[in-house]
């Protein structure tokens, strides 16, 4: 039964649920190469930017884009304000720094999923925009909902931003350099403390803007971070640790792996091939399915 | 260094002793009462936890009745005296396990019988302590139908078991004029849904209708997917099981794909404030099962005159309206009084007592504002009321449910076909 | 260091008569206090070995197993399937979850033991969440709709025994196997020489297989005793639970729950296990009695874990050693300020 309007169709679902994956793994593959933190909140930040785009929408005239300056500006700063702490239980001489940072964010989650149900309740909330309703069809290929494809745009987009940032900026150089080798990095006079916080911040800033773009395509609630902690992590071991173009790669075979084995096989199977694709991504190759990533312990 | 520590130690090891103590006495000091002039009831529910939610709908539910009963009648009247009902809860925390101490604490302390928690796969776990410290115990609140298939003795249910529920909403759509041909059925990969899911088949299998597939699939899948694969099959209805973050997501990627079957009827939760604010603007029109609703015409009964006196007394003692849940909690309530009644035992119940209850609730019937409550005493429905009638309902434009099914029950049109997404 | 005084000559005159009293309470626990306390100590018995068992791993020898709680989850439906499936007593369920995570953690631990670190972490989370998934959809396992185990009498061995099998019988169980897990974590890593080679390849693997430790072949064998232990747990759960279904007993969050504990209570200890476990778990339980019906104990928690963590890092036990006074605090969190010069 091989229709061909329903095949593009999934192609493109694939493609633009890629996309939406894009936008929280560059943040957090970002985080996991330069900090080398294995963050448990990304999920959260996730969640929180829905929130934030269910509760200001109302305010905003109704409409959903416009929360996203709002939200870049503030979680940058909550970013830059809880790094210094993750940077303080991963270094020192305490034992088993990895699993610090691990539980530290996994506390942090705990604690922003919890205060988020127990103030706001565990009911769906909707993020409502009158910009990004309905579907483009293109007849012979499929349908392209307006607000998914506006999602794959922006992770795209930032993924480039943050590249050029990356290498063509002395700040994006003062990165890369902490990430390479902290101890020569603030050797040479780089401080660590505020690339770090720029980072985390950064990786914030935009893990909370896709969070408003998936309160537009779904909905707002407080359980939904842990689903994109799971995306997140798969992104980053596909993509390969810290790799980001790696990220679009990841993005994209995850999408369609979804798609496919949704529509194709049965919906019931989709998680355990995808759970079990990491897992074997991992054992044969850690460093990503294009083997560029790099992690340094 | 040494002192500072030594110190240290020996002051910890006074909280510790203290603590100690202070515990022991507390466990030590639980135990069974004599001579007790009221009736006490166990609840256990979820309050805290992911199903705290759900847990407060059944202790409204269930407090609703003990303060209305008390309020009105001073009690439960036995042989011309009255007895005051006191409810005392034990937090499942949303775990099965919880819940199983939950229960064993309730009945360590003496209670005459339980008032059940709200989710199917916790009362899985605290029937089996049911069974073995033979307790009376009704659920105002789970559904799932392997509860009754385990054929427990002690345990009975007020809400009629999800393959009831939904095989008779999703006859009631498929009976609607014009006739559809096929159907999409979806449903989450969880036990409540994918029962729900398979009484939607059968309902859609007596009808005669085609099946064009019958898909399930894990909570957190991308329901572009689903609506892709439903579209392709261009069926007539779409019919869904799930819980109310999945119903939104259907509806969202629905929107956004342009899928618009004639209708689409999905259970549980359609008639909930969450359900509405959740999907927004395309919550209107959708259908959704239910055994009851405060517009129903339905009588009254024991305690409450009608299905409005009671949401009107919901409403005055807790601002919410009540839903179906709260109602059947009630109403287990509200059954516990007739058969304590017709037991004709003072409190504390023994035994003897305890046992003789179970044998007056299965033959019992008790008319209540909820519905008829009547336990089947054989088959796969073993102690589930299957008596109150399922109703169909379906949002309106500005997103309240009316009654539109089945044809008897009916208040009022439904809107069938459904109007596309950009025609609304 | 040859040890010549025996167990009980090395505790102090004063502390024996507190064991003695902490034995003799444990002993009769149920008897004294009830069946709701009974379950009370079932829970926390249960929870104290699950975190050894997560410490033996992550602890003591330092490899971060995301996916332990799925060996629990793995001897609980070796027990549902024994029972329910083929209709076997549970003795013979209890065997077979001892087999089964056996096979299955070897498997595991050969190809995944290669990987350190956060990739391990990831690696292990992933198989957990598989086996989740598929639990869910194959028939054997009650799929969707679970396993509801039997409780008669004839249930244990298959004959019929004169008492029940209730709350008391089961509290017995737990106190026996997490003794057992006690005493067998005491003898393997703290008094035997595996307990050195342990360490040697948590602390510096490479200066360990320098040294001549086959390091493969003792994280292989710290990974399956881990492993076994969680499934002997879980297995006995199942019947006392009577109800399994993937999403209870394969949860995430029974692993947060064992390294959270672990954690709390100090890594790489003996007792740190049992402070933590007791902790976390009383903590849980109890939280609705001083809480009311509130979801607060979970940002509670988070922050508790936070503060711990970012303070406290070797656990209560570190606090109770000493390891950890108010200067090293203050220190702490001055080097935690300086942390925030940001410009």
């Amino acid at each position: 039964m091989v229709n061909i309007g329903l095949f593009t169709q999934i192609v493109i679902n694939g493609l633009l649920l890629g996309g939406i994956y894009v936008t929280i793994g560059v943040g957090f593959s970002l985080a996991f190469g330069v900090l080398e933190v294995v963050d448990f909140a990304v999920g959260e930040y996730v969640m929180i930017g829905a929130f934030t785009g269910a509760l200001l929408t109302p305010l905003l005239g109704a409409e959903g884009v416009f929360v996203i300056p709002i939200v870049l500006i503030s979680f940058f700063a909550l970013g830059a304000l809880i790094q210094p702490m993750i940077h303080h239980v991963t270094t020192g001489d305490r034992p088993h720094p990895l699993l610090m940072g691990l539980v530290f964010t996994f506390g942090l989650a705990t604690l922003l999923r919890g205060s988020v149900l127990s103030i706001f309740g565990p009911n769906n909330r909707d993020v409502p925009s009158s910009l990004l309703t309905g579907g483009v069809e293109i007849s012979g290929v499929g349908t392209f909902p307006v607000v998914r494809t506006v999602t794959a745009v922006f992770g795209v987009s930032a993924l480039v931003v943050f590249m050029y940032y990356l290498y063509r900026t002395t700040g994006g150089m003062a990165i890369r350099a902490i990430a390479e080798d902290r101890t020569n990095a603030r050797l040479m006079g780089i401080n660590i403390n505020r690339y770090q916080s720029i980072a985390y911040g950064a990786y914030a800033a935009l893990t909370g803007s896709a969070g408003v773009f998936i309160g537009m395509t779904f909905t707002a609630n407080p359980g939904m971070g842990l689903q994109y902690t799971a995306f997140a992590f798969f992104m980053v071991v596909l993509a390969g640790m810290g790799y980001l173009p790696g990220v679009i790669v990841a993005g994209i075979v995850l999408g369609l792996t979804q798609s496919f084995t949704a529509v194709y096989i049965s919906g019931n199977l989709v998680l355990l091939v995808l759970f079990a694709i990491i897992y074997v991504v991992l054992l044969i190759s850690p460093a990503g399915i294009l083997g560029r990533g790099e992690w340094a312990t | 260094m040494t002192r500072n520590y030594n110190d240290r130690r020996t002051f910890l090891k006074g909280v510790g002793g203290a603590a100690t103590a202070v515990g022991l006495a507390g466990c030590a000091g639980s135990g069974g009462s004599s001579g007790r002039d009221y009736f006490k009831f166990g609840a256990v529910t979820s309050l805290s936890g992911e199903l705290r939610f759900g847990g407060e709908v059944t202790q409204r539910g269930y407090d609703l009745w003990a303060n209305t009963i008390n309020e009105e009648q001073g009690g439960i009247e036995i042989d011309g005296e009255t007895y005051e009902v006191q409810i005392e809860y034990a937090d499942a925390q949303s775990t099965p396990s919880t819940g199983a101490d939950a229960a064993s604490q309730m009945i360590n302390e003496g209670a005459d019988a339980i008032l059940g928690p709200y989710s199917s796969n916790v009362t899985l776990a605290v029937c089996p302590i049911m069974e073995q410290n033979s307790m009376p115990h009704i659920s105002g609140s789970a559904e799932s139908p392997q509860i009754w298939q385990e054929g427990f003795e002690y345990s009975f249910g007020t809400i009629p078991t999800v393959s009831i529920i939904g095989n008779e909403a999703a006859s009631a759509l498929l009976n609607l004029e014009p006739q559809p041909e096929s159907v999409y059925i979806t449903a989450v990969n969880e036990p409540f849904s994918v029962a729900t899911g398979d009484s939607m088949q059968a309902a859609a299998e007596e009808a005669g209708i085609t099946i064009e597939n019958y898909e399930q699939f894990p909570r957190d899948t991308d329901y572009t997917n689903v609506v892709s694969a439903a579209q392709n099959a261009d069926p007539d209805l779409h019919l869904h099981g799930g819980h109310i973050g999945s119903h939104v997501d259907l509806v969202n990627a629905a929107e956004q794909l342009g899928y618009s079957p004639d209708g689409l009827l999905m259970h549980y939760g359609v008639n909930t404030g969450s359900y509405k604010d959740g999907a927004g603007a395309q919550a209107p029109y959708t259908f959704g099962a239910t055994v009851w609703i405060p517009d129903v015409e339905r009588g009254g009964g024991a305690l409450f005159d009608s299905p409005q006196a009671y949401a009107d007394a919901s409403q005055s003692a807790y601002d919410t309206a009540p839903d179906y849940t709260q109602a059947g909690s009630t109403a287990a309530g509200i059954v516990f009084q007739e058969a304590f009644k017709q037991l004709g035992s003072a409190p504390p119940l023994s035994q003897d007592d305890k046992d003789e209850l179970i044998g007056i609730l299965e033959e019992i019937e008790v008319s209540t504002f909820y519905g008829d409550v009547v336990f089947e005493t054989e088959g796969d429905y073993y102690h589930n009321n299957i008596n109150t009638q399922p109703l169909l309902i379906q949002l309106g434009e500005d997103g309240s449910p009316a009654v539109v099914g089945p044809e008897e029950s009916a208040t009022d049109d439904p809107n069938y076909p459904v109007p596309a997404w950009d025609e609304r | 260091m040859s040890e010549t005084t025996s167990v009980t000559n090395r505790i102090p005159g004063s502390r024996r008569y507190w064991y003695v009293g902490l034995g003799a309470l444990m002993i009769t626990w149920p008897i004294i206090f009830g069946n709701f306390w009974a379950r009370i100590g079932v829970g926390a018995l249960m929870w104290i070995g699950l975190a050894q068992s997560w410490n033996m791993i992550g602890g003591y020898a330092g490899y971060l197993d995301f996916g332990h709680g799925a060996y629990f989850g793995i001897g609980a439906f070796a027990a549902g399937i024994a029972m329910v499936q083929f209709g076997y007593p549970f003795v013979v369920g209890f065997a077979l979850a001892i087999v089964v995570s056996i096979a299955i953690s070897y498997l595991v631990a050969v190809p995944t033991l290669r990987l350190t670190g956060a990739y391990f972490a990831i690696a292990t989370w992933a198989f957990a969440e598989a086996v989740k998934q598929a639990a869910l959809i194959t028939g054997i396992t009650g799929g969707t709709f679970g396993l509801s185990l039997p409780r008669s009498p004839d249930t244990f061995i298959g004959v019929a025994l004169p008492f029940q099998i209730g709350e008391t019988f089961f509290y017995y169980a737990m106190l026996m196997l997490c003794m057992a897990t006690m005493s067998l974590t005491y003898y393997l890593f703290e008094r035997h020489e595996f307990g050195y080679r342990v360490k040697a390849l948590r602390d510096d693997q490479d200066a360990a297989e320098s040294l001549g430790i086959d390091t493969t072949r003792v994280k292989r064998q710290v990974y399956v005793l881990s492993c076994v232990v969680a499934a002997v747990f879980g297995s006995v759960h199942a019947w006392y639970i009577v109800y399994i279904h993937p999403n209870d007993v394969l949860a995430t969050i029974i692993t947060d729950r064992m390294v959270i504990m672990a954690l709390l209570g100090g890594l790489g200890t003996l007792t740190g296990p049992v402070v933590g476990g007791l902790l976390v778990f009383l903590l849980q339980r109890l939280s609705s009695v001083f809480l009311g019906s509130t979801t607060f104990y979970l940002p509670l928690i988070g922050i508790l874990i936070m503060i711990t963590v970012l303070f406290a890092p070797s656990g209560i036990i570190g606090i109770l050693r000493g390891e950890i006074d108010r200067n090293d605090v203050r220190q702490n969190v001055k080097d935690l300020g300086e942390k925030f010069n940001l410009l």
